[in-house]
Order: structure tokens, then sequence, then C-alpha cells
């Protein structure tokens, strides 16, 4: 950890994301790590809160996000966008066009975006972001976009119920990579976005989405809370929802759910 | 029939429990009529009346009023805990401070965090869990401690 937290230390070269990196050796979860420290600071923005290992690394509601030190990357970016709130869901999909343009630079891999932001290698998960937000009645005080990428663990590592739907760079590979580099090539990629959308281009990002995405025009189902959908995944619109075009009736909006590609 | 005259027939009327009154005159017709007067009660909104919309006698009002509406900043899916197997952030008669989170509103993975915006009591959550929600939609009824 004291070699990649020296070598990744020297990331920043100017610009918004990681002006400020800090390390921890093991934290519960780098988003609550990172909130807790962004609320203490009078511009959080671009602050890069890094761990080798988290305790209670967390994904959607709740969930469990397996995080052994030594081998992968788990990094929350604090950023504090001037969008209108129901713009904000932006950044979630800003993110998984970072994290999947830096990794098929790096490793060559055809990584590719399940809908909203998982992003799949071979149809198996290689890297999760969560994005949590405080917000104000009109405007985000603090957002905490949460990534975790699986680089070099290896299958004995992830329990037996995810085993089959999960992977990492190294088992599709064969290869080992370098942390720091991966995370240099993510924050580089997640800087031009940003930028891109403070200029207002949001149909750019919304367009390297699209290009990336392994959901649209395949066969899915969404679990939700509520039950089931099922049907071509038809597109998604200005908000960002998943559109569903089931065999029958009308097309669904979907905004939150597990996606599962049944046919592609 | 004088103006004066039919002031002082409604005048007439106000103390009474008389909900229609009907009368005739060569030449003239006068009909008054108004609903029963109901009596006063807490006013908790449902889902299809936003409490924005509702109209209602003079008492309703007052009540209405004494409520803080939290809506929902962006369109998303109501979520009233963190995960399904995780306490509900708060529940009805729940107390509440400025700024404690009340329930997530989930889009494109992006969690919200939605808090109140006073101190008080969670009069009534208006959004059933995991259901979506509309950009603007009334999530909570809070009664403001005074």
């Amino acid at each position: 950890m004291t070699k990649f937290a020296e070598k990744a230390g020297s990331i920043f070269k100017g610009g918004i994301i990681g002006r400020e990196i800090i390390f921890f050796e093991s934290v519960p979860s780098t988003n609550d790590k990172a909130f807790e420290i962004g609320q203490q600071k009078e511009n959080p923005e671009g602050i890069v809160v890094i761990a080798d290992s988290q305790t209670c690394g967390k994904g959607r509601l709740g969930r469990r996000w397996i995080s052994p030190p030594g081998v992968n990357l788990y990094f929350t970016v604090l950023l504090k966008p001037p969008f209108p709130l129901k713009e904000s869901f932006i950044l979630a999909l800003a993110a998984a066009v970072a994290a999947t343009t830096a990794i098929r630079k790096y490793t060559g891999l055809d990584a590719r975006i399940k809908w909203p932001n998982d992003i799949l290698i071979n149809n198996r998960k290689s890297c999760g972001i969560l994005t949590e937000m405080k917000s104000g009645k009109d405007r985000i005080n603090l957002m905490a976009v949460g990534i975790g990428v699986n680089v070099n663990m290896l299958p004995d590592a992830f329990t037996d119920d995810i085993k089959p739907f999960t992977t990492s760079l190294k088992i599709e590979s064969g290869l080992s990579f370098e942390r720091d580099k991966l995370l240099r090539e993510i924050l580089a990629e997640l800087e031009k976005a940003y930028k891109n959308l403070l200029t207002g281009n949001k149909r750019a990002l919304i367009n390297d989405w699209l290009r990336l995405n392994c959901t649209i025009g395949n066969e899915i189902s969404v679990q939700s809370r509520t039950g089931i959908i099922s049907g071509i995944a038809a597109g998604i619109n200005d908000n960002g929802e998943l559109l569903v075009r089931p065999s029958s009736g009308e097309i669904e909006r979907v905004s939150a759910g597990d996606v599962t590609i049944l046919k592609n | 029939m004088e103006l004066d005259e039919i002031k002082n027939l409604i005048e007439l009327l106000k103390d009474t429990d008389i909900t229609e009154l009907h009368v005739e005159r060569e030449g003239s017709k006068l009909k008054i009529k108004r609903e029963k007067f109901l009596p006063s009660f807490a006013v908790t909104p449902s889902v299809e009346r936003p409490a924005a919309e509702i109209k209602g006698t003079g008492e309703e009002a007052v009540e209405e009023q004494k409520l803080v509406t939290i809506t929902s900043p962006i369109v998303g899916i109501f979520h009233k805990s963190p995960s399904p197997e995780a306490p509900p952030f708060v529940e009805a008669g729940s107390s509440v401070r400025k700024g404690q989170v009340l329930c997530i509103v989930e889009a494109m993975k992006l969690m919200n965090e939605i808090e109140s915006d006073t101190d008080g009591i969670v009069s009534k959550i208006l959004i059933e869990n995991g259901q979506p929600v509309e950009y603007g939609e009334p999530l909570f009824l809070i009664e403001p401690s005074s």
C-alpha cells in the first residue's frame, strides 16, 4: 500500500479532480469516509479518498462490495456540481463512461456499461459505481462518486453467490495491472467528462454512454422492489431512465432496478 | 326583492342548521343553499390530493398551513430505508430535526438523501416503499415544532 499510495499521490496534474488525494489503509466505506471529510472542508470539490481495503464496502441498497487489501481499487471522488438537482443523474453516467474508457485504454479489454453504470467484461461485473448525494431544496450540497474496480482479484476471493456474475481485469486477461496507473486513467477521464458537463455538453456524454453500453437493443429483465419488467431495452431518455418495450403493451420507464441481460 | 332583504335572510340563516331556503313572491324567486358546515378535523391529505391543492373549510386551511410538505427534487424510486432489511429512516409520528434524512430517492443508481426542512413530527408518509416518484411530488407532511 505504501508504494501504491506514494505513486498515486503524484497523480494530480492540475484541474479539479484529485487536487487533494487522501489515503487510508482501511476504512469502512470510502463514500462514508469521503462525506465525513467533505463536510469539514470549505471546498470539498475534487477531493479523492482512496483505501487499500474496505471493511463495509457497499453497493446499491446496502449490498456488500467485497474489498480485500492489496489487489483492487476503491475510491470516492467528491463533487459539488452546479447543476439543477434533476440533472444530477448525469454524474452517475459520467463515472461509468470515465471508468469504462480508462479500463479499455489501459487493459485493452472490451469493457461495456450495463445500465445505468455497472461495468461488465464478457457479461461479468468488474467495476461498480455507487453515487450518493446530499442535496438542499434546489441544489446539490455534496456528491460522493464511489468507484470499485476488481483489478488483480482472483476467483477464490469472490463469494460463491456472486462468483458466476463477477470478474476482475486479471481474470479476464491473465495479466496483473498497476493500480495507480489505472487510477490515474480513470481520474483523467472523469476530469474530462466533468469539464465537458460544466460547459453544458450533456448530449456528448449521453452519446459516449450509448457508444460504450451493452444494454440497449438487448432482451433484458429489470428487478425492482415492486416487481420484474421484461422486454427489449429500447433506449434511455433525457433523464437517463431506461426505456423497456415489453412484448405487449406500452414502453415503460425505469429509473432504478437491477438489469439482467437475457440475450445479446 | 331588495338587496338588504337578501342580506338579512343570509344573516338569519348563519346561526342555524338550515342548509336550503326557498322564498317566492310575486315576480321573484330566491333560493339560498349552502353546504353543511363540517366539524373541524385534522387534515392528512392523501397522495391523490397533494396538500397544496386542497381547498376546505376555514379550520382545514389552518391545519394545512401548519404542515410542511417535503417534495421530491428528482424523478426516481422512493426508498424508506437504506436497505430492504434496515429499519425505515422515519415513520409517521417520528420526531425529526432539520437536516435529518427522511428517505432516499434513487435514480440511475444515484442515491439522493432527502432531508427534513424543519424540526417537527412526521405527520404522514405519502408514498409507498419502492414506488416511483415524479419531480416535485409530495413525499412527507411534517408538523413543525413551534
